[in-house]
Parts: structure tokens; C-alpha cells; sequence
């Protein structure tokens, strides 16, 4: 009784269980967001586009636009500044507004750990070919790379009063952090080293500070310079946009460090939330909602992207548009752009 | 065709065991004697599952054959669903009720695909997640003997519906990175009275999606490995490793899409390699009659889901009425089932069956 017929759309879209989603709630406390940097314009110098769309989409807004496909099973976006450095297949890659996607030019990586911003600028970090290493865009947009002055790791870098403040471990794995000015000049050469006590385990960057998990209890660490940390219960923490937020009364509010909007959403649970050029970004199950004064939002649903089955969305917003991440095909991962318009 | 052990073999003994050495206590059977002495006493014990990485494909692998001491059997269907349920229960499947990928869900009245608890035409299941698995789940009674568990997981599983059923009473520690993976779970590994399970899907996903002979699988085992030593190098307490099942590849000729309409008379779940049926066998067998399918009743595959003092309360009503295991090299797949992958399991090939037990 077996018939053997043309190739079919299965209705079931069975995913292995390797594919990502992003539905964790925002439940609790103080919070931020990752930075709002601007460099990286182009494409850094000596850098190959591989991805090349074969229809770039028009610039037409009110809907989801085909854009182009990513072969990855883990994106882990971070925001450089205009664009996203993703982990794909092919290596990592910066996935620039259009679609495309383009070798990263960050020499010498071998394992990106993070992002953070300094101002304009950002600075990308993790382990090189020689040691912890950071890169960051100079003036000819091209990634330069500086070594740490440690064997071991990089795990997180953030702005301390206007310097930058790196922990990790050294090559015991104690941890320790390294404060540096901004060089103007471009030369690393003042870092103060210096032992601290283990903050606990995934320690990330945001803006303003770092967090960790706890070691010995379930829950999160916040600190603004790396040596006090303080706990939270509950705090939502994502690849892309770093956040903590707060609830507040029956109906669950954000705040962000440094900005005077209270957020208030839409709807509930919020997995992601971004402030991109000073516009507020949230994702939902099924929409992207963006707002300029975090009351009044407009809604992108994610259901209009023909194509898509599931809910395993990536949301990456960029200034003027936003794209979202799906799997459609097995192992590939497609690529809608919704532009703001006027 | 090798029927999976439960009683001294078997994944959800190796669960029982470090259970026992942890509590003094289990619900299943621990390990066998010559197994039980390969795993090390310590006052915490880190349990590393590589889906989908059966024994015979960690063979050969340089990273893994300091550690590769013996071979365990994973529970029938040999599938992801069944084995990470043993191990969150520390039972049996006749025991935690979960008896397959795609698996009846009678007070649903649906077949629900497991892994994201969606029918096969992609409708959400909605039913009480936190209590799919009864009694008190593994995470429970080691926190009541004075065991942190903890599970290291890829952040995009937080919260998701197995998730939620599975690990009821355990930490969850949201990753999102292979240098996070690797250091939360040796971090967290590294205070005594903890149970830390860490749990990487690449492999499986590989095997699926490209066969265990393409260069993405080949990286996706690369990297597995390399995680392994990593964790070696790191882990200062036992370190202890295996899978949820094995892998094959089947061609496109191997795939038998079985549309007859008559087989809408019938429930059909399970695997394409361990199809299941309930209601009326004969019509099932006269169905399959001509895939090569090795057909069994009740009373044959019944001990295959293994032994409980306490079955799942709905184990009667979940348990198909036949089981059909697909010849070598075929697929069994009724309308609704996954065809356009290259790697499968469920079934009971040794290279199915067999998943490492990889000590640091």
C-alpha cells in the first residue's frame, strides 16, 4: 500500500531541536540596553561580499519583504553599529541592513565572544589567534585588533567612566579586569591589570555596566564597574539586545538606564528589546512593535512574512527598517526586511 | 534488531545511578557492576547529552577516544523526546509516559510532535506542560536530598513547552554561545552538591539536516568533540558523557510515503523508523504489508518501554496497538510525518540503540 508521489510540502515543518527561538519574558528590575553605536558604515577594506541577493528588495514599507537567506543554525547577533555581527555556517559574517552578508574582517578571530560601544565606536571582543583580543573601527573603517595584556580570556567590556573596563580570566582562570582610557591615538598601552573576586558565570556586557549569573544562587548580578555586584531575581538578558527591566503593578513596565520614557508594551511575554537610534524596539511572539515614546507603538506582524511556519523568530532592527530571521527550509534561515518609511 | 536494556544498560540507568550515588536513592535500576565502576564518585557529577551522537559515531574521533569506556543502550523509540524524559524523571518510559516524537495525546485527543508540542499540521498542543511528567521529576528529588540541579542550555529552549515539562525543579542557565556553554557548565560544575546536566543539539540537527557523510555533520562531531575537551581540561569533578540516540542516513528511494486513504481509519505516531498505530491492527498490518516493516503486537513490544512501579497514568490510553520497525535503509511515513530530511532515528539498529558513555 505504498505510493510513491511527486515531493510534497509536508504539513508538519519538523525542526530538529537545534533551531533557536527568542521567547524569554521580561519579568524584572533595573535595566539597560545595548548601546546605540553608529561606525561601521561600509564594509570594512579587503572584505568579500559572499551572499549577494540576487533581488535586492525595493524600498517599500507596510509589509514583509523577501529579502535573502542565511545558511546558520545559531545567528548569536550582536550590534556593531548599522549592522549585526552573526555566527553562521560560513564563519562569522556582518549582516548589513540590505540582506547581505559579508566576511567580517575582524584578523585573527577565532571565537567572538561579545559586543559593546564606546560612544560612536564599538568594540568587538573574544579570543584571537594570540590571546584575548579586541577590535575595534579605525578611521579607514577597517577593524583594527588589539592584544590584551593576559593569556586566558576576554569575557565582557564595558564604558566606566569613560574608560574601557575588560574582565576575564587569566591563564590560571582568575579573573581579573583591565581598565584602559579611550586612545585617541589608537595605542593600547596603559592597561591597568589588576586580580578580581569571580563575579559568577556568563558574564555579558551591556550598556553601562556588565551582568553575570550567579554561581551559587539562581540568580542574576548586575554591577556598573565590575567589582560591586549586586543581585536580581529576575532579569531578562538576550544575545542581541542586553536588558534588564522592571515590573511595576499589574501591568509590567520597562525602564531603561539613561532614558526618561517608561516603556510600557503592548503585549506580554517581551523577549527582546532594543534602542536603536533612540527608537524603542520590542518583540513579541508574533510581531515586532517599535515606538518613539515607548506609550504609542506600531505593530509589524510576523504572521504577513509568507513563508514562515513557525515561531522561531530572530527580530534585528536597524535604523530605518527591521528584519526578521525564520526558518523556512531545513538548515536555512530566511530573510523578511520591513521597512519604516516615511 | 537490538531490544533496548532498562535494567543495568541503559541511559535511564546511568540517570539512576549517579541519582543513587548523589541521594542514596532511585526509581529505576542503576547501572550494571562493569558500568557502574567506570563512573567516578565526586560531590558533584556533570552529565554532558550530545544529541544525537550514537556510539558508532564517536568512534574514531580523536577528542573522545581517551573517554570512550563503553556503550549504553538508549531507550525505545530512540529518540530525543523518550531519552530526555528518562532523564528528567529518572524512569522508564512506561514510568514518564512519553513514548515517542510523535506521540497520542489522548486526553488531547491529538497527536502531538513532542519536541514543540504542536500537532503534525503545526497547530499548538495546549495542555499542562509543568505536569507531563508525573510524580516528582528527577530535579525535584535531588533538590529535596540537598543537590542543586542545574541544566546548561542553548537560551532559545528557556521556556519553550518541553522545556517547561522537562525540567520542573531545575535551574535553567540560558546560554547563547559554545564559550558560554563551556564555561557555565564548568563554572557551575565546580561547587560541590550539584547535578549539572548540559545538553548540545548540534549534532543531531547536522545529522538531520545534511547525513552523517557532509562536511556539516563532519563539523558539527568536530565540534562536539572539541567542547568535550574543553570540558575535560575544566571539570575538575566527574565528568560524565553520552547521547539520547544514534544516527543514519536514508536516500530518497528508502522514503516510503504511505497515502493510501485508508489509513485515515487509523491513529498513526511514533518514528518513521518505529511507527505506531492504534486501532485496529490487522488493518494497520494489511497497510504496511510491503514496506519490509517487522510488524509487533502488545504483548510483544511492551517491555520494550521498559519497567515502573507506578506507569504514567495515562500509559494505557498513550500505548500504540502496533508497532511497525522500517526494514534497514527505509523510512515508514504516513502523511504528516518529516520526509525531507537526510538522517533519522527511532528505531532499533544497533547504530540506533548504542550511545556512548564517555568519562572525563
Amino acid at each position: 500500500m505504498i505510493v510513491r508521489e511527486a515531493p510534497e510540502e509536508s504539513p508538519q515543518q519538523d525542526r530538529p531541536a537545534g533551531l533557536l527561538t527568542s521567547t524569554l519574558l521580561v519579568l524584572g528590575a533595573v535595566a539597560v540596553l545595548a548601546g546605540t553605536g553608529t561606525s561601521l558604515t561600509g564594509a570594512p577594506a579587503g572584505t568579500a561580499e559572499i551572499e549577494p541577493l540576487a533581488d535586492a528588495p525595493a524600498a517599500e514599507s507596510g509589509r514583509w519583504l523577501p529579502t535573502g537567506a542565511i545558511n546558520a543554525r545559531f545567528l548569536s547577533p550582536r550590534w556593531i553599529g548599522n549592522a549585526y555581527l552573526i555566527e553562521s555556517d560560513a564563519g562569522t559574517m556582518i549582516l548589513r541592513p540590505d540582506g547581505s552578508t559579508m566576511e567580517s574582517g575582524l584578523h585573527g578571530l577565532e571565537d567572538v565572544r561579545g559586543a559593546s560601544t564606546h560612544g560612536p565606536a564599538t568594540i568587538v571582543f573574544g579570543r584571537g589567534v594570540d590571546g584575548p583580543t579586541l577590535w575595534t573601527v579605525n578611521r579607514t573603517g577597517e577593524w583594527d585588533s588589539v592584544q590584551l595584556p593576559w593569556q586566558g580570556s576576554v569575557q565582557a567590556v564595558a564604558t566606566v567612566d569613560g574608560d574601557v573596563v575588560v574582565l576575564g580570566t587569566d591563564h590560571d582562570r582568575e579573573w581579573i579586569s583591565g581598565r584602559h582610557p579611550w586612545p585617541d591615538d589608537g595605542i593600547w598601552d596603559e592597561w591597568v591589570v589588576r586580580p578580581i573576586d569571580p563575579p559568577g558565570t556568563v558574564v555579558r556586557s551591556v550598556d553601562g555596566g556588565f551582568v553575570a549569573r550567579s554561581l551559587t544562587a539562581d540568580e542574576y548580578l548586575i554591577s556598573e564597574d565590575g567589582n560591586e555586584w549586586l543581585p536580581f531575581a529576575t532579569l531578562l538578558i538576550h544575545p542581541v539586545g542586553e536588558v534588564a527591566a522592571v515590573e511595576s503593578g499589574t501591568r509590567p513596565t520597562l525602564r531603561l538606564v539613561g532614558d526618561d520614557r517608561v516603556i510600557t508594551p503592548p503585549e506580554w511575554p517581551v523577549s527582546a528589546l532594543w534602542r536603536i537610534d533612540d527608537r524603542i524596539w520590542i518583540q513579541t511572539p508574533r510581531a515586532a512593535w517599535w515606538s518613539d515614546d515607548g506609550w504609542r507603538w506600531n505593530r509589524l506582524p510576523f504572521d504577513q512574512a509568507s513563508g514562515f511556519v513557525g515561531g522561531l523568530y530572530i527580530l534585528l532592527p536597524f535604523s530605518d527598517r527591521a528584519m526578521i530571521v525564520g526558518p523556512t527550509e531545513m538548515g536555512r534561515r530566511d530573510l523578511y526586511t520591513w521597512f519604516l518609511g516615511d | 534488531m537490538l531490544i533496548p536494556s532498562t535494567t543495568g544498560r541503559g541511559l535511564v540507568n546511568l540517570i539512576a545511578d549517579i541519582e543513587r550515588r548523589l541521594t542514596g536513592s532511585s526509581l529505576a535500576d542503576h547501572l550494571d557492576a562493569d558500568l557502574a565502576e567506570l563512573v567516578p564518585d565526586g560531590d558533584s557529577v556533570c552529565l554532558v547529552l550530545f544529541d544525537g551522537l550514537g556510539a558508532s559515531q564517536a568512534v574514531g574521533v580523536d577528542e573522545f577516544a581517551g573517554s570512550l569506556k563503553a556503550v549504553l543502550h538508549a531507550p525505545f523509540p530512540t529518540t530525543t523526546t523518550v531519552s530526555l524524559a528518562s532523564v528528567a524523571s529518572g524512569r522508564t518510559a512506561r514510568g514518564h509516559g512519553v513514548l515517542g516524537h510523535l506521540m497520542w495525546l489522548p486526553s488531547e485527543g491529538v497527536v502531538a510532535n513532542v519536541l514543540k508540542f504542536v500537532t503534525p499540521a503545526g497547530q499548538p498542543v495546549r495542555t499542562q506542560y509543568e505536569a507531563f511528567i508525573p510524580g516528582q521529576t528527577l530535579w525535584e528529588r535531588l533538590r529535596a536530598a540537598g543537590i542543586e540541579p542545574i541544566t546548561v542550555q542553548p537560551g532559545g529552549f528557556a521556556g519553550s513547552p518541553l522545556s517547561t515539562a522537562l525540567y520542573r525543579g531545575c535551574r535553567f542557565e540560558a546560554v547563547w554561545s559554545k564559550s558560554e556553554w563551556i564555561d557555565a557548565t564548568a563554572q557551575l560544575a565546580s561547587e560541590p552538591g550539584r547535578f549539572v546536566f548540559a545538553y548540545w543539539p548540534d549534532v543531531d540537527v547536522a545529522a538531520h539536516v545534511s547525513g552523517r557523510s557532509s562536511a556539516a555533520y563532519r563539523h558539527a562531531v568536530t565540534d562536539a568533540a572539541r567542547l568535550w575537551q574543553r570540558l575535560r581540561e575544566r571539570v575538575a569533578g566527574p565528568l560524565v558523557g553520552t547521547a539520547d540516540h544514534g544516527h543514519l542516513d536514508y536516500r530518497e528511494s528508502g522514503k516510503l510515503l504511505l497515502r493510501d486513504q485508508s489509513m485515515d481509519s487509523l491513529t498513526w505516531f511514533g518514528d518513521s523508523r518505529a511507527l505506531m498505530a492504534r486501532g485496529d491492527a490487522a488493518k494497520a498490518a494489511e497497510l504496511l504489508a510491503g514496506t519490509g516493516a517487522r510488524l509487533f503486537a502488545a504483548e510483544e513490544f511492551s517491555d520494550w518501554f521498559g519497567f515502573d512501579d507506578s506507569p504514567h497514568p495515562e500509559l494505557n490510553e498513550r500505548m500504540p496497538d502496533l508497532v511497525a520497525l522500517a526494514a534497514d535503509d527505509t523510512l515508514l511515513l504516513p502523511r504528516g510525518f518529516d520526509k525531507r530530511l537526510v538522517g533519522y532515528h527511532g528505531g532499533l539498529s544497533r547504530a540506533e540503540v548504542e550511545i556512548p558513555l564517555l568519562i572525563g
